[in-house]
């Protein structure tokens, strides 16, 4: 890793800020709102505590749920603009989704090199895929013959 | 789409949205354990 890279704390800055600036009014203004300044998302400043930068985090994940349980049949056809840029609702979140996906991927690296030997994977462990899927398949077979039981 | 369709949708995109915020608070909590916290000052952006 060098210098140029972003940490944990500068990736989750810039996360919230996105989510804050495209969700807040998802469906009625442009996601790029005209308070919110990109470039300062990567720099760290001596407000951006952990408490604060995590608040943060907590109050766009919260607009990002209460946006997309707002959306219904009735508004799904809304067009959505970011950066004047018109999307379905579906692309729009499709974007978001892969956006937030990207820096997670990056956030989830990071701290697996951080935390080093005593890493605990997300996923399946390195060299268990097969015993996992066995151990799905048995789950499932389990699952299966009790529904026909029933 | 229609409505279930349109539901169908919503659940799932929430589903991953959900699935994303856990897995950096799964990550997160992996450092913390580890007492890493240089990640969380101010200042450079100094990984170690």
């Amino acid at each position: 890793m060098d210098n140029g890279s972003n940490s944990i704390a500068v990736i989750i800055k810039h996360l919230a800020g996105n989510m804050i600036s495209r969700w807040a009014d998802f469906l009625t203004t442009d996601g790029e709102t005209p308070d919110r300044h990109r470039d300062q998302e990567f720099i760290l400043t001596p407000s951006d505590t952990r408490q604060y930068l995590m608040a943060r985090w907590e109050t766009g994940w919260q607009l990002v749920f209460g946006a997309v349980s707002s959306i219904s049949s009735i508004n799904f056809s809304t067009t959505v603009y970011i950066r004047g840029e018109a999307h379905s609702v579906v692309r729009a979140c499709h974007r978001q989704m892969t956006h937030y996906a990207y820096h997670v991927g990056q956030i989830v690296q990071l701290s697996r090199y951080h935390t080093g030997d005593n890493w605990k994977t997300l996923s399946i462990p390195r060299g268990q895929s097969e015993t996992f899927n066995e151990t799905l398949r048995q789950k499932q077979m389990k699952r299966k013959n009790l529904y026909d039981k029933g | 789409m229609n409505d279930e369709q349109i539901q169908s949708f919503l659940d799932e995109i929430g589903y991953s949205f959900h699935t994303l915020k856990r897995q950096v608070e799964i990550s997160v909590k992996q450092v913390d354990d580890e007492g890493i916290l240089p990640l969380w000052t101010t200042g450079p952006i100094v990984l170690r």
